[in-house]
């Protein structure tokens, strides 16, 4: 159980600091935030068994990627002016619309992880076949539809579509 | 072996292609070179052709390849030789030949001495094209190349509109022609399901009766699309304005070879005419209509080219004449001899016009026999043939078609009066024009006499216009063996004698002025007379007053055209919806990937919501 | 692998989800292209979190070899991201997105 509990901190530490990198005014600060996110996602690709993952998180994206970042952002040189100019930049009305549509989005998601049980017996034979759980059922859902579709009009199937099917 | 035909055409589209892509950047000599060339080589192998055909006695036919395959039509591009079209072949290359010597010379000082010879050679191209198809889609190909080259070249000095709108009177009214040509080929095809000529006549002859209805319109249309390329009743409007173009093109296109292009057709197609009396009948008709209407009207004009132009009507009205009393072997020997004896006139004219700088008003001309003894000959020898004095190829020809009519069993002695009288003013307007222009003071004083280019095709065409009546044309294969014309004593005599007599009559008024002829023109009615003629018994107040002008005003009525106005409309409610779509064209990155999560919600939702369709 | 059957699938999707759509607001509010580029890699990270998570519980190197891929895409997106940042720095004396917005109809 220790791993479970690691995984639930690590993604507490991960939210946490991920909210903070998109929100700050300066770009370092964000920078910053943005590496610990990184760095707790890393603690999580080792807890589900990927260490070299975890390894390639931490060595490309939090060491190599985001250096670069750090380097554009001392090319800039913006200093104290740069936290002024983001003031300007980033209301707080303008968070409205945005927060709306990624709630939605949210929904979404919880509901398809909540019912994924009952997607997965609709299209339990592709489920079976490929193993990929969730994401297929969400395409095979449109690709069911299409294929419909395809034979109600009588078309005969391209090599390529016959393939995606 | 007939495998070179294709070459006969092939030459002069090649000496086109040429001459059309270089723009003129060819020197003068190697343009001649050039177009006198491709039409030599291809009268060659016509000869060759020719001495062929003699030796098989027999058609000779080549296909290229199949045009089109469609629902069972396919035309194919093949050539056909037999008799009538070899007799065409040797007139167009061997005048064309000649005409294109000519032109070589007249046309030098010209800025666009290329493009002359280009179209000159297309034109070649396409008559040889419409003489030697094998079926009626590949002769309208040809048909209407023709017409685009008649356009092209009357109006080759476009710098002024009048050419320009001469040119495209010619090109619309012969379009009418062609349109009725062209249902009369969709109701061929239609009914007999091809258009090959052979099985084509084959399936009329099967299918219909003699006088059926249908094959009478039919021919009714085929006839339209004649009349309106061989400028006869009620379409001739066109040929007197097309002498805007240079004289070669009026010799080459507008007398001896284009025009003829409807005497052909109906030549070609004489099996569906014969089936169809009243459709014949009307051919005569036609024919003789146009013969004496154009031949009055000669009289009174004053345009050297325009008198010719007017003969050139005259003329093919006794080939439509002919044609309509079954004498179709006389008409195409007439078609040639006319070849022969035009071109000449023209050519001649050409020389006239060319020395005494472009004028054409034949009271301005006068005493130019001696000043000018080879266009003198020319004209001599050519009026004679056009009046058909004894012993010329004009009379032996006219005779054979005047006899013939008087032998037609549908009111024979009227046609052959009609065209005695027509031959009668033939001979009176051919002899004033002479004694006019070569007799007489003289009014204007010739310069650069014609060089040895332009003499030398005038020589070998006054030989043709002589010695022409007695060249065997081979026809006899392609048409039915008519009665040779029962030479009734009287009426044997009567036709030869009455050109004679009109060159008497023209010698009295308009060389000796033994008669007096001013008291009837000065009269009130002989001056009416004289302007109802002149202006060709006002056919073209005529169109203008019922067809052109109607026409205008509705396009007046009509000028914010209701067609327009949807299309317009059409055009408006799209600019709408552009201009309020650009609205959402905001520039701003955020808006847009806004949008696009919104409609990756929305898609999302509808796959997870919309419930799933079974597996295969 | 026994021990990774015991995070559960659906927590670890759950916060591959929420990452991306922290980004994904990152993306739609900030105006500075700094920022912007930087959700987009919370984005990406984010999907690599899901594929590794996915991979791991079916106990295949499907996952794992689709981070490799999002690793290098990032990296390539970044650094092209980053010369135009600069360039656009240099051009309109800001990092306001906004002032980009000269294509519009």
């Amino acid at each position: 159980m220790l791993e479970l509990g690691l995984f639930y901190i690590a993604a507490t530490v991960s939210l946490i600091s991920t909210v903070l990198a998109v929100t700050r005014y300066n770009a370092a600060h964000a920078l910053i935030y943005l590496i610990i996110s990184l760095l707790a996602s890393a603690i999580i690709f080792y807890l589900v068994g990927a260490p070299f993952a975890a390894v390639l998180e931490v060595v490309i994206y939090a060491g190599a990627i985001m250096v670069l970042f750090v380097f554009v952002i001392m090319l800039l040189n913006l200093g104290q002016s740069g936290d002024v100019a983001e003031h300007v930049l980033l209301r707080p009305g303008m968070w409205i619309i945005p927060s709306l549509l990624c709630v939605i989005l949210f929904i979404e998601i919880v509901y398809v992880l909540q019912s994924s049980e009952r997607l997965l017996e609709r299209d339990g034979r592709w489920t079976q076949r490929s193993r990929v759980g969730t994401f297929w059922t969400l395409c095979s859902g449109c690709r069911d539809r299409l294929y419909a579709a395809t034979r109600r009009s009588g078309r005969r199937l391209s090599p390529g579509t016959a393939l995606f099917y | 072996m007939a495998d070179y035909i294709y070459l006969i055409p092939l030459l002069p589209l090649m000496g086109f292609l040429l001459l059309f892509t270089t723009l003129g950047n060819l020197p003068k000599a190697l343009v001649a070179l050039v177009g006198v060339g491709s039409v030599a080589s291809s009268a060659m192998l016509v000869l060759l052709t020719a001495l062929e055909f003699m030796t098989l006695r027999e058609p000779l036919s080549t296909t290229l390849y199949t045009w089109i395959n469609v629902g069972g039509f396919s035309p194919f591009v093949s050539f056909y030789v037999d008799g009538l079209t070899l007799t065409m072949l040797s007139v167009i290359t061997g005048v064309g030949l000649l005409i294109h010597i000519y032109s070589s010379l007249f046309m030098l000082d010209d800025k666009d001495y290329s493009r002359f010879f280009s179209y000159m050679n297309l034109f070649v191209f396409a008559m040889l094209v419409l003489v030697l198809a094998d079926n009626l889609l590949l002769l309208f190909v040809g048909w209407e190349g023709v017409g685009l080259c008649s356009y092209l070249l009357v109006g080759f000095w476009h710098e002024d509109s009048a050419n320009g709108a001469a040119a495209r009177k010619a090109f619309i009214v012969t379009r009418v022609g062609d349109t009725a040509m062209a249902i009369g080929m969709f109701l061929l095809f239609a009914h007999l399901g091809t258009l090959d000529f052979a099985p084509m006549t084959a399936a009329a002859i099967s299918q219909w009766p003699e006088g059926s209805p249908i094959l009478t319109i039919a021919c009714l249309l085929l006839l339209g699309g004649a009349v309106g390329k061989s400028a006869q009743l009620p379409l001739q409007t066109w040929l007197p304005d097309a002498m805007a173009g240079p004289t070669p093109v009026s010799a080459l296109i507008h007398a001896a070879t284009m025009v003829t292009a409807g005497v052909y057709l109906i030549a070609r197609t004489h099996d569906l005419f014969l089936l169809s009396p009243f459709a014949l009948n009307t051919v005569a008709v036609i024919g003789a209509a146009t013969l004496l209407m154009a031949a009055f009207t000669a009289i009174t004009q004053h345009d050297i080219k325009r008198i010719l132009a007017y003969s050139t009507i005259s003329q093919i009205g006794y080939m439509f004449l002919a044609l309509g009393v079954g004498a179709w072997a006389s008409s195409i020997f007439h078609l040639m001899t006319h070849a022969f004896f035009k071109a000449l006139l023209f050519l001649a004219a050409g020389a006239v016009i060319y020395s005494l700088h472009h004028e054409h008003n034949i009271f301005k001309m006068g005493g130019l026999r001696k000043k000018l003894p080879v266009a003198f000959w020319s004209f001599l020898i050519g009026s004679a043939a056009l009046a058909a004095l004894p012993f010329t190829s004009g009379f032996y020809s006219k005779d054979a078609i005047l006899l013939s009519a008087y032998e037609n069993a549908w009111q024979g002695p009227l046609l052959w009066g009609i065209g005695l009288l027509g031959a009668l003013l033939t001979s009176i307007y051919s002899f004033r024009l002479v004694f006019i222009v070569f007799f007489g003071e003289v009014k204007t004083e010739p310069s650069q006499p014609a060089g040895w280019l332009m003499a030398a095709p005038l020589l070998v065409l006054c030989l043709l216009a002589l010695v022409g009546g007695f060249i065997v044309i081979p026809v006899m294969d392609v048409f039915p063996a008519a009665t040779g014309p029962a030479h009734d004593g009287l009426i044997a005599i009567i036709t030869p004698a009455v050109p004679i007599v009109g060159v008497v009559i023209a010698y009295l008024i308009f060389l000796s002025h033994s008669i007096d002829i001013s008291p009837w023109t000065d009269s009130k009615i002989g001056k009416a007379l004289n302007r109802f003629w002149f202006s060709h018994w006002a056919m073209d107040w005529l169109y203008d007053t019922f067809i052109v002008k109607p026409y205008a005003w509705m396009a007046h009525v009509n000028r914010m055209d209701i067609v327009d106005w949807f299309y317009n409309f059409t055009a408006d409610v799209v600019r709408f919806l552009h201009d309020q779509t650009t609205q959402s064209q905001t520039g701003q990155l955020r808006t847009y990937a806004g949008v696009m999560v919104l409609g990756l919600a929305a898609i999302t939702a509808i796959a997870l919501f919309s419930g799933g369709g079974t597996a295969p | 692998m026994n021990e990774a059957i015991v995070i559960p699938m659906e927590h670890g999707l759950l916060l591959a989800g929420i990452l991306f759509l922290i980004g994904l607001l990152g993306v739609l509010v900030r105006r500075n292209i700094i920022l912007i580029l930087m959700s987009l890699e919370i984005m990406l990270n984010a999907c690599g979190l899901a594929f590794i998570v996915a991979g791991a519980h079916w106990g295949v190197a499907d996952g794992q070899i689709m981070f490799m891929l999002i690793l290098s895409i990032a990296a390539a997106e970044v650094s092209v991201g980053l010369g135009l940042l600069l360039q656009a720095h240099r051009r309109f004396g800001s990092l306001d997105v906004d002032q980009a917005s000269r294509m519009q109809g």
